[in-house]
């Protein structure tokens, strides 16, 4: 029997983990993001490679010492670095002296043959395509839940009762069997989080764009969404993780495209660079047309499509007209720092709005 | 009319072509090259370009601030080069740099035609898209023993402020210099002790010169010249030390970066040739893997 572990990416593990269950594996759940996954990462990886493969490298080290033997990532083909993560994390276990194997998932780009080999090993089972029909549901149920924690957390009247709803959610996500009993922790989840009394206070809304990594995942991005929640700002996402399997792997079949990307990535990008810097500009400007108060754009130092994307941003924050702070993600573990830059930020928000509703904004 | 084309980063080595495909383009147009790389063209970039960019993509916004202030030029000419080997991409910051500088210096008017040769989907006109007319860079000379590779993208090997006559010193020294000139070998020769073949067109092509310089030279030694912040190199200069390591050439990795010390780096690769030169003499048998 295949003990199977993943990389963590947010809430990813809970709808990997049923998947995979479901299809008869034994499940290895690496501990969530910690210091010492990073510091392993760190030891192990390039000097100069991003903050999701340094993670990466701990979680697989994480999960092999606990009993874990197959790994699963997915490829790709450029020219983003992920698409290289497989390959090079594979040489480097191989180094070290570990004997795992990694199922590296690549686009059709590089053969049917070779998605088919790959792809079988993992799905060689009976109805698969009521499987994956659940999981995406589970999936778009579980983003769902997020969701509503984003618009809960200044609202709530109790101070730290949603994070204490969403970290019982995490905990007992670790401790459920396949794709319906995780369907029902949702569901009871959603009842609590339904239940909980809010204030109507004034509440400020950021959007967050950025490296897909590290907007999903709470750890790299250092809580960026638990501190502004908790600062009294409602925070909205351009990407979760069902949307994710929607643009990549549904809207492909139908040759449909994000229409948010379509209309506002024109004529200042128009072909893909790779990453998700087109995603990162049309909905910066998305989120400003929706009048949001502020922008957040996060990425991992060195990000080859993020850093273009910033450089973009830079060019155009006159027609976007909102404040924009970029955070550079690293190998830092104290979010003291970042605390006080998003104080700072939410200051120059407040300062602004004020000066907009009496008329004497002008951006240049 | 004046057409800028600057000459660093992903255009390097790009002029022959230039010179023959604008004409096409452009009619009555007089070219004009921003030529080499200047002290006043670093310092423009590092004023100008976002911080986390790689130094060479900095200086490339020198050289077009450059253009625009000092030679006057109407328009830049500046082709998107999403693919320049079939089945590769080129890195997503060379890819995206006009649309950096398109919002950045809005007066300016651009020419960002597409060469994509990944989909076969050529955008010029077929003639001047042959794939090793795209680039034109002097081949090094391999001589019988006495070679050092020199690794790194062709914009900072032929880039003297990027380099800091990495070169000359190794010549100075003795040694043959040999590097790998962009594009010169089958671009479907793919290496065999890579878990994955790269999707970068530049990484594959260094990648393919140091293994076919490994197995078919008489090399002493490999020095990596890895560009601050690059995105590429991360990935290529493991794998290249992981090689070096198996088969036991002695490896010397370099960051280079805007900072001007010619002197600091001349001293390392000094301490480096020296060290070859001493394993040589005294060390027949034992082969120590790391520089």
């Amino acid at each position: 029997m295949r003990k199977i572990t993943f990389p963590h990416m947010g809430n990813l593990f809970v709808i990997a983990k049923a998947l995979f269950e479901e299809l008869g594996f034994e499940v290895v759940v690496p501990p969530y993001n910690n210091k010492s996954a990073l510091e392993i990462g760190k030891r192990l990886s390039p000097e100069f490679i991003c903050l999701p493969f340094k993670l990466n490298m701990g979680n697989f080290i994480q999960a092999i010492e606990m009993g874990a033997d197959t790994i699963v990532i997915f490829g790709g083909c450029g020219p983003c670095r992920f698409g290289y993560y497989g390959a090079l994390e594979k040489e480097i276990l191989k180094d070290l002296g570990y004997d795992v194997e990694m199922i590296v998932i690549e686009p059709l780009f590089y053969g049917l043959r070779n998605f088919l080999e790959q792809v079988s090993k993992i799905f060689a089972r009976k109805n698969i395509a009521s499987i994956l029909k659940r999981v995406y549901r589970l999936a778009k149920k579980v983003d769902g839940i997020e969701r509503k924690v984003h618009f809960l957390r200044p609202r709530e009247m109790v101070k730290g009762s949603v994070d204490k709803i969403y970290e019982r959610f995490r905990k007992e996500a670790l401790k459920v069997y396949g794709i319906d009993q995780m369907e029902r922790l949702v569901d009871t989840t959603n009842v609590l989080l339904d239940n909980l009394y809010i204030v109507n206070e004034k509440v400020r809304k950021i959007g967050i764009v950025g490296e897909i990594y590290t907007i999903i995942d709470s750890f790299s991005s250092l809580n960026i969404e638990k501190i502004l929640g908790e600062m009294g700002c409602e925070v909205e996402r351009n990407l979760y993780i069902s949307q994710w399997i929607d643009t990549h792997l549904i809207y492909p079949i139908f040759r449909k495209k994000d229409t948010i990307v379509k209309r506002y990535s024109k004529g200042i990008m128009p072909v893909l660079i790779g990453g998700h810097a087109r995603e990162t500009i049309s909905y910066a400007i998305y989120f400003a047309a929706q009048k949001y108060d502020g922008i957040l754009h996060i990425f991992p130092l060195t990000c080859m499509p993020e850093i273009i994307a910033k450089s973009v941003l830079n060019g155009i924050k006159n027609q976007i007209g909102v404040p924009i702070m970029h955070v550079v993600v690293d190998e830092i573990d104290s979010d003291v720092g970042i605390k006080t830059r998003l104080e700072a930020f939410l200051d120059l928000i407040e300062a602004r709005s004020e000066k907009v509703e009496r008329g004497l904004l002008s951006w240049d | 009319m004046k057409v800028g084309v600057p000459n660093s980063f992903c255009y390097a080595g790009m002029e022959n072509f230039f010179i023959r495909v604008i004409p096409e383009v452009l009619e009555d147009s007089q070219i004009v090259f921003s030529g080499k790389t200047t002290k006043e063209m670093v310092e423009y970039g590092l004023k100008n370009g976002c911080d986390e960019l790689c130094i060479p993509a900095k200086i490339f916004i020198g050289h077009v601030e450059y253009l625009i202030r000092k030679k006057n030029v109407d328009v830049l000419f500046l082709p998107r080069l999403v693919s320049v080997l079939p089945g590769t991409y080129s890195c997503p910051k060379i890819i995206g740099i006009p649309d950096i500088i398109k919002t950045n210096y809005c007066g300016v008017e651009l020419i960002v035609p597409e060469i994509n040769l990944r989909k076969k989907r050529k955008i010029m006109s077929e003639k001047s898209m042959k794939n090793e007319q795209l680039f034109d860079f002097p081949m090094a000379k391999i001589a019988k023993t006495k070679n050092i590779i020199v690794l790194a993208h062709s914009y900072v090997i032929f880039d003297e402020f990027l380099n800091k006559g990495i070169l000359e010193t190794i010549k100075s020294a003795g040694y043959n210099p040999i590097y790998p000139a962009y594009y010169r070998f089958n671009s479907f020769y793919i290496s065999s002790d890579l878990p994955k073949g790269f999707f970068w067109s530049s990484a594959r092509d260094i990648y393919n010169y140091f293994e076919w310089a490994v197995n078919n030279t008489q090399i002493d030694g490999v020095v990596y010249l890895m560009t601050f912040g690059c995105g590429i190199d991360s990935v290529l200069q493991e794998l290249i030390m992981r090689k070096c390591n198996k088969v036991g050439l002695p490896y010397l990795c370099i960051t280079v970066d805007e900072h001007c010390a010619d002197v600091g780096i001349q001293t390392r690769i000094e301490a480096y040739l020296d060290m070859i030169e001493w394993r040589s003499k005294d060390e027949k048998n034992y082969l120590s893997t790391h520089g």
